[in-house]
């Protein structure tokens, strides 16, 4: 269907006016197209927004067990505190799954042990990737635990893998311990700040 | 260069296109009958494939991240890739006949593969460098090669076969997908 | 009004564009590993058709003739990418579990092709019912797709357990693999119901011309 517009058109030795209409009239229906767009973008702008925090909120408020956590968000890495100051951090970490990207959340508590681990967005496939979210026992395996972790597929003895989810399994198991490197890069950091 | 290569393994057989991610089916089922025909349509996916991995990856970075019009990229990849397609047209036929006369016939037919398209979203979802988005452009339609072509010699033998009458044509073809599909997915554990 | 529905059963049933015409493969292939997300993957590409139909129809004099598949096109691509934006707005984890496969309805070929074959010639009221009709047929199939696939694949109905705990799941019906083999499986049944159609049809013709003939036949004696 579509060779027919790559069809030789044979055109008149003046040909450049009507050709520069027909370039006029697309170019004006490309503006349109792109008001439209730019309009939707607009209004669901701070609803999208809106969404990504709050899935973030839930996730910390989920790992951390307070109904109204209160955190201040730095490019990823977020501080929670309660009444009587911090009491954890969370990290935000992607890594590739089967299906494309997945994002978690991994909350650590003062001292750098993980306290829960939370998927806040993926695209695995329903019943096969996606229980390593369905499955809570397996999200569970990282709780209380900190350093490099392996998984028993890879030959380590930290975590179980899910059988038939491994890349998933995998996926989650590397988006923790970048998250953990996150983490003990900036402790390293602002202690080394407190000491000067 | 190690880098690479493992990203060029992963989209030829890990992740191939047809097979693991399903896109560019249409060509994939539509313009399999005769393996040469097969070989022709990939290698002109290749070739733009290629070509449309390295523009849209400068469109991104030069024109729509600067002025924040990231959104609008769905647009821009189609319009850049249909523009492309006219343009790598025009140009064979007046500069490289031979390669235009195998090529041509395909050539129209690539702006609608979702290949094209998914390649190109692929390549910004992942935050590929320009030689990284090349080689991936690259490596992944040479996967979809791969698996057409693989696929019409099957269909090619296929058409000897007396299937019931409700599985003739469509439906045994698929079938028969579904079979090296499922050869394909050894590859899928594969972590590297 | 009567017009309007048999415009509707030719697109869900008689010319199904994903079962029948056979177009659209790749989101029917990908999207149908559960009902939820097959039927997200349908309401979507069926708002686009709708609206694409729509402003291509009203458009149908101004677009030039020989740029008219980039014109198409374009329009297309603005309406995925406003669906896109809406459903990242208000439907959060549907937009996030499709994933990719929302751009790609441009490429969808079931909505380029009613754009050259039908908005493209046809007035604004008629468009928009095709591509309605369209739409849920492509839907009807994603849907049928996904039951079985989800159903057979993960023991679950639109997340529901219908089959009992003790069912083994037959994970290749997710897989990459079982949608081939599930889609080649689906339109063999159309094509038999098609076939049985056909086949009863014209018996009936064939019945109806012979019929004559007999009492022809045996009305030619007594003369």
């Amino acid at each position: 269907m579509t060779a027919t517009t790559n069809a030789p058109q044979k055109k008149p030795q003046a040909a450049w006016i009507p050709a520069l209409m027909i370039g006029l009239r697309l170019l004006l229906i490309c503006a349109v197209v792109a008001g439209i767009i730019s309009f939707v973008y607009a209004v669901t702008k701070p609803k999208a927004e809106a969404n990504l925090r709050e899935t973030k909120r839930i996730a910390i408020s989920d790992i951390f067990g307070m109904e109204n956590p209160d955190f201040d968000e730095d490019n990823g890495f977020y501080t929670v505190r309660d009444a009587s100051g911090t009491v954890g951090y969370c990290v935000e970490s992607t890594a590739a799954g089967f299906g494309g990207d997945l994002t978690l959340m991994v909350g650590y508590s003062a001292d750098g042990t993980i306290r829960g681990v939370r998927i806040v967005s993926h695209s695995e496939t329903p019943g096969l990737g996606a229980r390593v979210k369905d499955d809570p026992a397996h999200l569970g395996q990282y709780t209380g635990k900190s350093g490099t972790l392996k998984l028993n597929k890879d030959g380590g003895t930290d975590v179980d893998a899910i059988s038939g989810a491994t890349i998933s399994s995998r996926a989650v198991n590397q988006a923790v311990n970048q998250a953990t490197d996150v983490l003990t890069k900036r402790l390293a950091a602002t202690s080394g700040g407190d000491a000067q | 260069m190690m880098n690479i290569l493992l990203l060029m393994f992963t989209a030829i057989l890990v992740e191939n296109f047809i097979f693991a991610k399903f896109y560019g089916c249409c060509p994939f089922l539509g313009v399999s009958e005769k393996p040469d025909t097969a070989l022709g349509m990939g290698m002109a996916v290749t070739f733009v494939m290629t070509v449309s991995g390295g523009v849209t990856w400068f469109v991104y970075r030069f024109l729509l991240e600067p002025f924040h019009l990231e959104y609008l990229k769905t647009v821009a990849f189609i319009l850049v890739i249909a523009a492309l397609v006219q343009f790598i047209e025009m140009f064979l036929r007046r500069f490289v006949p031979a390669l235009y006369s195998a090529l041509g016939i395909y050539l129209p037919l690539i702006t609608t593969n979702c290949a094209v398209l998914s390649s190109a979203l692929l390549i910004v979802q992942n935050n590929y460098n320009f030689i990284e988005a090349v080689a991936f452009g690259f490596s992944a339609a040479l996967g979809f090669t791969l698996a057409i072509t693989v696929f019409a010699g099957l269909r090619a033998r296929m058409n000897a076969a007396d299937p019931p009458r409700a599985f003739k044509g469509f439906p045994l073809t698929l079938i028969a997908a579904g079979l090296l599909a499922m050869a394909f997915s050894c590859f899928s554990g594969v972590h590297l | 009004m009567n017009k309007f529905l048999k415009q509707m059963k030719e697109g869900i049933l008689d010319q199904n564009p994903t079962l029948v015409q056979l177009l659209g493969m790749c989101p029917t292939l990908a999207t149908t590993t559960s009902v939820e997300n097959a039927f997200g993957m349908g309401m979507a590409a069926t708002v686009v058709l709708i609206f694409s139909n729509i402003f291509i129809s009203l458009l149908r004099k101004f677009i030039p003739k020989q740029v008219r598949i980039a014109a198409y096109i374009v329009i297309i691509s603005g309406f995925v990418t406003a669906v896109e934006l809406l459903m990242q707005a208000y439907f959060y984890s549907l937009y996030q579990s499709l994933g990719l496969f929302i751009p790609l309805i441009v490429v969808n070929c079931i909505i380029l092709a009613r754009a050259e074959a039908f908005a493209s010639k046809n007035p604004v009221l008629p468009s928009a019912v095709d591509g309605l009709a369209m739409g849920l047929g492509f839907t009807f199939a994603l849907v049928i797709l996904g039951s079985v696939r989800e159903i057979l694949g993960n023991g679950t109905w639109l997340g529901l357990r219908v089959l009992p705990e003790s069912y083994p799941n037959m994970v290749i019906f997710l897989l990459p693999a079982g949608a081939f083999l599930t889609l080649g499986c689906v339109i063999a049944a159309v094509q038999k119901i098609r076939n049985t159609v056909e086949d009863r049809a014209r018996l009936k013709e064939a019945m109806a011309k012979k019929a004559p003939a007999e009492t022809k036949a045996k009305e030619d004696p007594a003369q």
